[in-house]
């Protein structure tokens, strides 16, 4: 809009004036949706714009913003008109027509249909005054006897009024259409009106949204009703879900319309390109116009802490440098002057029926064109053109030579989107995990335009997973992990306990092919084999990870019903699992410090590993010190999977404020380090217990039978007792006494 | 005795608990968040009005008073402080950015007079 005080009349774009008054053909004009009253009454000292120009005519022809090329004197104000809003009957377009014909008071009487205005000030087709003073014909039938009016009033603005404004700016912008079959809108379809989430007050502010790109009384965003704020009270019967099987992190991190307005069926604007001198509009998808029935995906964005999703409309302006750096837009008229001077040079290379600057000869002619025009403009001090394509900028640099370098400054908002919501069924995820990430999940694998048009004149895109900070490598290692390695993983821990109810039906108790040891008189002597910080630790460790384990195979399939039944609620169990995750880690590396000395593997524990420990027969005891070789890396795996579950659970602890990417691979690896250990710990339990009769009380009491320490740990038994163990029977003395055993059974049977 | 003493607890705890359920209910039908367009003070219908011109004056086209003049909705609306046009005209929908035009309105980007659709482009 123009300046209040200029010095040029090159300084002038659109006057306050032209804002009420002009429109393109078939289009509205500015004033067409503001309802009046405001800056359409009284100028910018505050004045009414017809009793100024009355009383200083001059002012036409001066270059005063608000009264250059204007006739106010003539058209009168554009008083605020109550009925735009508050007339379910009221004539928009009408309103248009009286606006572009300059009868702006007569306006409210023409729209609200009170009657008849006969006569316009200005032919909009010639472009002449008529020379005309509107007269009004009132509708009698209106009117009671006494004079007074009876008009159809709403107090609440219906729908209709809002929509008839609201419709097709956010149309072009959003593809929102409300009330509409094709394109519908869960709450619409229950009776849900505009302002019963933008309820207004006297002084008639409308409660607002937060959008990405509405500047205008940013004091009153968030001020509508949200989600939330029905969702959780019920309020106007709202329905009230308890989301039990979406993670907390998913509600925190992903805006509700994200996941409840997964496509949108109206076409809306996808770029537009002002280098013609006029804006082109390129739609999304096939459709012929924007608001033609059309499929397409929202992109995503994250603002205010939240993904929310957008439509990211790419923008294609041509600016001039000015002699401090700051580059601005070039008008309309600055730039259908250039384009007749080089539009020769520009070529069609997409065939969409509208030549576009996409190759450098192209770029390079428009610029020189530009330094032509704006030669003699005398709003700009400096002669610098520029043109800019989404986040692009392109210039001459000092040598003339064009360059094209990054200019995120100049890359405009995405339009967020927050209408046309689906119902809870066809949201995103209503049909698993998979249905974002899987190897097909829409979610992370569409894609948004970033160049219209490269060299050759093709469309370049981009996955929209870049915008949200979801890096390649790690999308590709969730679509890998969520539909194919979870799944086998959690067949994982079947699969271990039936593998160790197998081993057992087979082997039974670890016992050597069921030989006994030669009896010694002190087999049944108690030694110490774990002191009481070992045990305690070692609890401490077992009871966390327990519950850290049902806690997280709750989080990781989903199982908020399960958390909720024993927990109450599926919040408390996430803070504990927390906190108890990082006394587990603190327990692990505790036991490093105690245990990692008698971990060590050494020589001889390769004939324990040859003979496998003796789990798969045998009759030879196996070397073993304190701990044997499978103890060993048993330890050593929970050691290095303890510590990557507290490093990467801390990650998670801290999540909120580190990238997506990073909490994304902390997550998948968290997952994986968990889900093998509880099947590790499933082995563990079975060989400390029904494989190894004798062992599980030694981690509870701290002792255990010297004979059992002969048997299993025979190196540690000499150690301890400084008695060899080696009387423990030989192979041939095992047989030799299989042989007998089996003779005496015969002789007695 | 016994009896008696009986009945008027009976009676006591009985006149308590219909005291009590009828205050829960009262609080109940006070705390339900009233419906949106059922508000009692909201009338339905518009009560009927004078039209009035740039002046003031009534409109009347059963009379031909003032009859080919287009009414004001300054004069109409706000007339006899039936409604208050000048706070309600000061909403943003209203203003679009026009109470806080300025030419040095953001330094930073000159051509942007407003932070709404009036001035703003």
């Amino acid at each position: 809009m123009a300046k209040k005080h200029n010095e040029t009349l090159d300084e002038i774009d659109i006057t306050v004036w032209e804002w009420v008054t002009t429109g393109p053909p078939g289009k509205p004009t500015c004033a067409g949706c503001h309802p009046g009253g405001g800056p359409l009454e009284f100028d910018r000292d505050g004045q009414r714009y017809d009793q100024v120009l009355a009383a200083n005519p001059s002012l036409r022809e001066s270059l005063d913003g608000d009264y250059i090329g204007s006739h106010w004197d003539k058209s009168g104000v554009l008083e605020a008109d109550c009925l735009l809003c508050h007339s379910p009957d009221y004539d928009w377009k009408g309103r248009i027509g009286q606006l572009k014909s300059w009868n702006l008071k007569w306006a409210a009487t023409a729209a609200g249909r009170l009657g008849i205005v006969k006569g316009r000030i200005f032919d909009p087709e010639t472009k002449q005054l008529t020379g005309e003073t509107p007269t009004v014909i009132y509708n009698k039938r209106l009117f009671n006897e006494d004079g007074k009016i009876v008009l159809d009033i709403n107090y609440r603005p219906a729908d209709i009024n809002c929509i008839q404004c609201h419709g097709p700016s956010d149309m072009k912008k959003r593809g929102f259409s409300w009330n509409d079959p094709i394109n519908p809108d869960v709450h619409n379809q229950q009776g849900i009106q505009c302002v019963d989430c933008h309820p207004g007050d006297i002084s008639h502010n409308f409660a607002k949204g937060h959008t990405t790109i509405e500047t205008v009384r940013d004091d009153l965003d968030n001020t509508m009703r949200s989600c939330e704020d029905c969702h959780t009270t019920g309020y106007l019967g709202a329905s009230i879900p308890d989301h039990l099987n979406i993670p907390p992190s998913h509600l925190k991190k992903i805006a509700c319309e994200t996941c409840h307005i997964p496509q949108k069926h109206r076409a809306a604007g996808e770029y537009f390109d002002s280098t013609y001198g006029s804006l082109h509009w390129d739609i999304i998808g096939e459709a012929e116009k924007i608001g033609y029935p059309t499929d397409w995906y929202p992109a995503y964005e994250e603002f205010d802490g939240q993904i929310h999703p957008v439509n990211p409309i790419f923008g294609i302006w041509w600016g001039n440098r000015e002699a401090d750096g700051t580059v601005y837009p070039l008008f309309a008229r600055e730039l259908a002057k250039a384009w007749e001077v080089y539009k020769d040079q520009v070529t069609d290379d997409n065939g969409d029926g509208f030549p576009e600057v996409n190759r450098r000869e192209e770029i390079e002619a428009g610029l020189h064109a530009l330094e032509q025009t704006l030669a003699d403009n005398a709003r700009f001090v400096q002669v610098h053109p520029v043109f800019v394509k989404g986040d692009k900028l392109w210039e001459f640099d000092e040598s003339g030579a064009l360059i094209g370098h990054p200019a995120p400054e100049c890359k405009g908002e995405a339009f967020s989107i927050s209408h046309n919501v689906a119902p809870a069924k066809e949201a995103l995820g209503a049909g698993g995990c998979n249905e974002c990430h899987g190897r097909q999940g829409e979610f992370f694998n569409r894609t948004h335009i970033v160049d219209p048009f490269d060299e050759n004149g093709n469309e370049v895109t981009e996955p929209v997973r870049w915008t949200i900070g979801i890096s390649d490598f790690s999308y590709t290692l969730c679509a890998i992990h969520c539909p194919l390695v979870r799944p086998w993983i959690g067949g994982l821990l079947f699969l271990v306990f039936f593998a160790t109810t197998l081993h057992f039906t087979r082997y039974g108790p670890h016992d050597f092919g069921g030989r006994s040891l030669t009896p010694r008189p002190d087999d049944y002597e108690r030694i110490e084999r774990y002191g009481w910080v070992e045990r305690l630790v070692h609890l401490i460790v077992l009871m966390t990870f327990l519950f850290l384990a049902f806690t997280g195979l709750a989080f990781a399939y989903n199982g908020g019903r399960w958390l909720q039944l024993v927990f109450g609620d599926t919040f408390t169990p996430r803070v504990w699992h927390g906190w108890l995750g990082f006394i587990f880690g603190a327990g692990v590396i505790v036991m490093f410090v105690l245990w990692w000395r008698d971990a060590v593997l050494v020589p001889s524990d390769r004939e324990w590993l040859r003979k496998l420990g003796g789990y798969l027969g045998g009759h030879e005891p196996v070397p073993a010190d304190r701990f044997n070789a499978g103890q060993k890396i048993y330890f050593w795996t929970v050691v290095i999977g303890g510590i990557t579950l507290l490093i990467t659970g801390t990650l998670l602890f801290f999540r909120d404020s580190l990238p997506n990417d990073v909490v994304f691979l902390a997550v998948i690896i968290h997952d994986l380090a968990a889900l093998f250990g509880v099947a590790g710990v499933l082995s563990h339990v079975y060989l400390g217990t029904a494989a190894n009769p004798g062992t599980l009380q030694a981690i509870f009491t701290g002792w255990v039978t010297k004979g059992w320490a002969r048997l299993h740990h025979p190196i540690w038994y000499e150690k301890i007792t400084g008695r060899p163990a080696a009387d423990a029977p030989t192979n041939a003395e095992a047989d030799a006494s299989d042989e007998a055993n089996t003779q005496a059974s015969k002789e007695r049977g | 005795m016994q009896g008696r003493r009986e009945l008027r607890w009976l009676t006591t705890a009985l006149i308590t608990l219909v005291i009590a359920s009828n205050w829960l209910w009262a609080g109940n039908a006070l705390a339900a968040p009233q419906k949106a367009g059922q508000a009692q003070s909201i009338p339905k219908r518009h009560p009927p009005f004078f039209l009035r011109n740039e002046a003031g004056e009534v409109i009347n086209p059963l009379t031909g008073e003032n009859a080919n003049q287009p009414y004001s909705p300054r004069q109409t609306c706000g007339a006899s402080g039936c409604h208050d046009y000048d706070t309600i005209t000061k909403g943003y929908h209203f203003q679009q950015g026009g109470d806080v035009i300025s030419d040095n309105f953001d330094p930073e980007r000159p051509w942007v007079l407003s932070d709404g659709m009036f001035g703003k482009f």
